[in-house]
């Protein structure tokens, strides 16, 4: 197979010299984890700020129905995290900011799925794309191949900014403020990195929409959201802070009630150093930003972050890209043309048109949605969609939080044709939108975490539904289904009107998998309200709950009545009472379907169940830092072997300042990655001080920091003065991580 | 660059196709990982993509090799997707990834419950999912071609079966080997790994 090494000779020269660099750095740190010189844990972190992910059994153990098994991978039982095996394949995140992406960019994510991948791309709930079963070496090559189209792993799991969402339909809908997709945008770049969000004790989630009613942005369910509004002929957005879903869920508070847009980074900028500063950082159950909001209360978390943000030092891309998002335009690919009266339209189009296709605010445009089961494209019909969308729309691509993709600027006389070419490729099934739209989170299929298999069901009711005669009911069809392999909730299903999370009950002895059935949660109005959770229900009843509830709905509702309020009319009692007799399970001789999950084979069990990756270790920044100056001098080591002695200097020059950064930034935060900073700042806050020395060698391993720094590169570069830099940057690295073990020892922190 | 991929395919179209029923496989497959002497190297999981329409079907997911009765070309099929762990040349790996794939089908067959996933011995498809090795053109197959159709002679009673490339240049390297040999599905396998081994 073409390696690594070929890929990054092949990609060079349209990578990103920044993002090369750093995908170089991480590829070090592998290299210096499997030779043992970097901690698990640090590695574990640093690789799910790549976005490489694990996945089920990566700890080397499956049950196989009739025990647990010891999966026996090669590799000596190294790990790339605890618990975590090096050749067990992980999952790779890819973020794609408000889920847009360019023909070119799918196309390359589809080549990685199929070369390295099982395949398949998965569109997630948050508007990523996963690729599943990715080994940690490939994931690096991924990493470089769709870097080099423009698209970034980084910090896609962790303890940082996740992906930022938004509305799919942003700029061609009637009910929005104003597009919010430039604003989104230069938010995903800023942050990205930031060297203020490193620092989080938990991800950090955050969402953007264009009004308030809709659902698109699902603002209330993040950590920190803004929605658009116009005041005064300005352009600005309510921020909303500390929602989140998960075991507590709790609706986003609104922070400011508007501001102006030029104050939309800097105000996320401030929420996260408040949040780095003061989250919890030992209790990961408490560590999300929804906790920090509980603690203080809106008017003192407010007060911090106003109070943050009067000291931020100005930042440019605060305001620069401002200019250009107010004139920020769409650029269609072809002419609007309404559909004509007489157009001969394919069998199956009428209901397509009716559930997948959306009128934009343009006239003479649609949005087409192509509704894919579970969230699921393969990358041929990836390939066959990208064809489509270069012939009728061009960039106009979005993913959705209901995992499915539309078309953006669809001529309306386009749209048989259209529905024709995606027949063709299996992509034209309707009911997007509809309660036949399931969404699932992945489950017991590849988390961790799973208790419950939410795929299957998913898949199952989609099946069923499918079939229903009683779907024809317009109060039913509009219903939206969402399932969640844990109480976690990457599901989303405390949006949903029916929704569910897995869980386990002991019956006679034996486990048998659960559903928690949560009911009437607003998906509208940014996620409005949260469902109520009304029992736990075998996983194999489930279909029988959702013609329960749908059918009693249809025929006992009032005139008008919607689904939320009839739930609430009937409340807890009245609806168990209806569930009642769908909670009893047939004795494990009588029918053991009931003990095997949806789409297993295997006599359920949660002994699968290992420590999730959701949130990573929490680890020191200083110490996150150290492991990347530690990546970068080991490509000086391998620039030295390769000869290159200029690089080789550069190198170990660059590992040397960063290391230094890594210590002075544990004191001032906002230290800039500027040298002549960096060197003043080390020796007058620790070496000036002496305490930065150690009772045997004094300061000398910083010496060569401050040498290298006053005489710059060398004119005639000389082999062995190199090779002693390079050596002697490997001890100045070691000597901080003494420092900093030192300073905990003082202080009993953990490093 | 690397002279020899790791990531090889092979798939045998089934013999009838109407007669797949995707949903047998995951008992199976799970079947297989628990008893772990049907096939080769590490199984870890059961994948299930039988929602996808032209999809992977259901895989079993293994460390060296995947395999699937896959529903994603213009006929289901039986493949076997070699990932690592292949040694020597190119024909020797295609050999070994045929007979792979010969091998899960058979495997397939004898159970009553994919008796089904009977293939046909008349044609095979190989690909070579690694673009940067060998892209889905004409200079690929004039490099390779003849490795490969060299390396499944057995299969045709030894002569050198004709291949066509199948597939623009957007897809990973693709060829259809036509064969007429006499041989049965596991007499096939046993004749391919005696000449890879
Ligand atoms: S909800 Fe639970 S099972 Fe589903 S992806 Fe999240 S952590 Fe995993």
């Amino acid at each position: 197979m073409s390696s690594r090494a070929d890929w990054r000779a092949h990609l060079a020269p349209s990578m990103p010299a920044e993002l090369a660099e750093e995908i170089d750095v991480f590829e070090a740190q592998m290299e210096l984890r499997q030779q043992g010189r970097i901690d698990e844990r640090v590695f574990a972190e640093t690789r799910l700020r790549r976005g490489a992910y694990g996945q089920r059994y990566d700890n080397g153990l499956r049950h196989d129905g009739d025990g647990q098994k010891q999966l026996r991978y090669p590799g000596d039982n190294l790990t790339k995290g605890p618990d975590t095996l090096w050749d067990a394949p992980g999952m790779l995140r890819i973020k794609l900011p408000y889920g847009g992406m360019t023909p070119e960019q799918f196309e390359v994510i589809a080549q990685c799925a199929e070369e390295h991948s099982d395949g398949i791309l998965h569109i997630t709930t948050r508007q990523d794309v996963q690729l599943h079963y990715v080994h940690i070496e490939d994931a690096v090559t991924v990493m470089r191949r769709i870097g080099a189209v423009g698209i970034t792993t980084r910090e896609a799991c962790g303890n940082g900014v996740r992906n930022i969402t938004g509305c799919p339909v942003a700029g061609v809908c009637s009910t929005e403020a104003f597009d919010v997709t430039p604003y989104a945008d230069a938010m995903f770049r800023f942050l990205l990195g930031h060297p203020d969000c490193q620092d989080f004790g938990r991800k950090f989630k955050i969402a953007f929409s264009g009004c308030p009613g809709e659902a698109c942005g699902l603002v209330m369910l993040h950590d920190f959201g803004a929605i658009a509004e116009v005041r005064d002929g300005v352009r600005g957005f309510s921020l909303w802070v500390g929602g989140g879903l998960g075991p507590t869920p709790r609706q986003a508070k609104r922070m400011y009630d508007w501001v102006p847009a030029a104050e939309l980074l800097p105000l996320a900028q401030a929420v996260g150093r408040v949040f780095a500063r003061l989250g919890e950082k030992k209790n990961r159950n408490r560590a999300r930003v929804k906790f920090l909001m509980e603690k203080l209360g809106v008017e003192e978390f407010r007060r911090l972050v106003d109070e943050e943000r009067a000291i931020l030092p100005h930042d440019d891309r605060w305001t620069s890209y401002l200019p250009a998002a107010e004139v920020w335009k769409d650029n269609p690919t072809k002419a609007p043309a309404p559909l004509r009266d007489d157009a001969e339209l394919p069998a199956g189009y009428a209901e397509w048109a009716r559930t997948n296709v959306q009128a934009q605010r343009q006239e003479g445009y649609s949005v087409a949605t192509i509704a894919l089961p579970l969230g699921d494209i393969t990358s041929e019909q990836s390939r066959r969609l990208v064809d489509v969308a270069r012939r009728y729309v061009g960039d106009n691509i979005r993913t959705t939080v209901e995992q499915n993709v539309v078309l953006r600027y669809v001529p309306d006389a386009d749209l048989p044709a259209l529905y024709r070419d995606l027949d063709e490729v299996g992509l034209a099934a309707p009911g997007a939108g509809t309660i036949l739209d399931v969404t699932s989170c992945p489950g017991t299929d590849t988390c961790k975490l799973g208790i419950a298999s939410s795929r299957g069901l998913a898949n199952e009711l989609r099946r069923r539904l499918a079939a229903a005669s009683y779907i024809g009911d317009a109060s039913i069809e509009g219903l939206r289904i969402k399932v969640s392999g844990c109480f976690n909730s990457c599901g989303q299903h405390h949006v949903a009107d029916i929704g569910f999370f897995g869980n386990n009950r002991k019956v006679g002895g034996f486990s048998v998998p659960h559903f928690q059935v949560v009911l009437g949660g607003r998906w509208r109005e940014n996620a409005g309200s949260y469902g109520m959770a009304v029992g736990a229900i075998p996983s194999k009843r489930i279909p029988e709950v959702v013609e329960t509830i749908t059918t009693t709905f249809a025929s006992e509702r009032a005139e008008d009545e919607t689904f939320q309020d009839w739930i609430a009319r009937l409340g807890k009692k009245e609806i168990g009472v209806l569930l009642e007799g769908l909670k009893s399970i047939p004795g494990y001789d009588e029918d053991r379907s009931f003990y095997v999950d949806w789409a297993d084979a295997r006599e359920y069990s949660v002994r699968d169940i290992a420590q999730g990756e959701c949130a990573g270790e929490v680890i020191s920044r200083t110490e996150l830092m150290l492991t990347e100056a530690e990546g970068t001098a080991f490509d000086a080591q391998v620039a030295l072997e390769d000869g290159d002695l200029l690089r080789a200097d550069e190198l170990s020059y660059r590992a040397l300042l960063q290391a230094a950064r890594a210590l002075v930034r544990s004191e001032d935060s906002d230290i800039p990655d500027d040298p002549d900073t960096i060197v003043r700042e080390f020796r007058e806050r620790f070496y000036d001080t002496e305490r930065f020395f150690d009772r045997f060698s004094g300061g000398k391993f910083a010496r060569p920091l401050f040498v290298r720094h006053a005489d710059g590169p060398p004119e005639q570069p000389d082999a062995e003065d190199i090779r002693t830099l390079a050596d002697e940057t490997a001890l100045f690295i070691d000597a901080v991580h003494q420092y900093e073990i030192r300073q905990a020892g003082a202080t009993g922190a953990t490093v | 660059m690397s002279d020899v991929p790791a990531r090889i395919t092979a798939r045998f179209f089934l013999a009838a196709p109407d007669a797949a029923d995707p949903g047998s496989l995951i008992p199976v497959f799970h079947d297989w990982i628990r008893r772990g002497d049907v096939v080769d190297g590490l199984l870890i999981d059961v994948a299930d993509y039988h929602h996808v329409p032209d999809g992977p079907g259901v895989l079993l997911i293994g460390h060296e090799w995947d395999r699937a009765v896959a529903f994603d070309g213009d006929r289901p099929a039986v493949v076997s997707v070699s990932k690592r762990g292949l040694e020597g040349d190119l024909a020797t790996r295609v050999q070994a990834v045929v007979a792979d794939a010969l091998h899960v089908a058979a495997s397939l067959a004898d159970d009553p419950a994919t008796g089904w996933a009977e293939v046909a011995l008349d044609e095979v498809e190989i690909g070579i999912p690694d673009r940067l090795f060998a892209p889905n053109t004409p200079e690929s197959l004039a490099a390779i071609g003849g490795e490969i159709a060299a390396a499944l002679a057995p299969l045709n009673d030894g002569a050198t079966p004709a291949l066509e490339q199948h597939g623009d240049t957007r897809r990973p390297f693709r060829v259809r080997v036509s064969l007429s040999g006499s041989l049965g599905v596991r007499d096939a396998a046993d004749a391919l790994r005696a000449v890879a081994a």
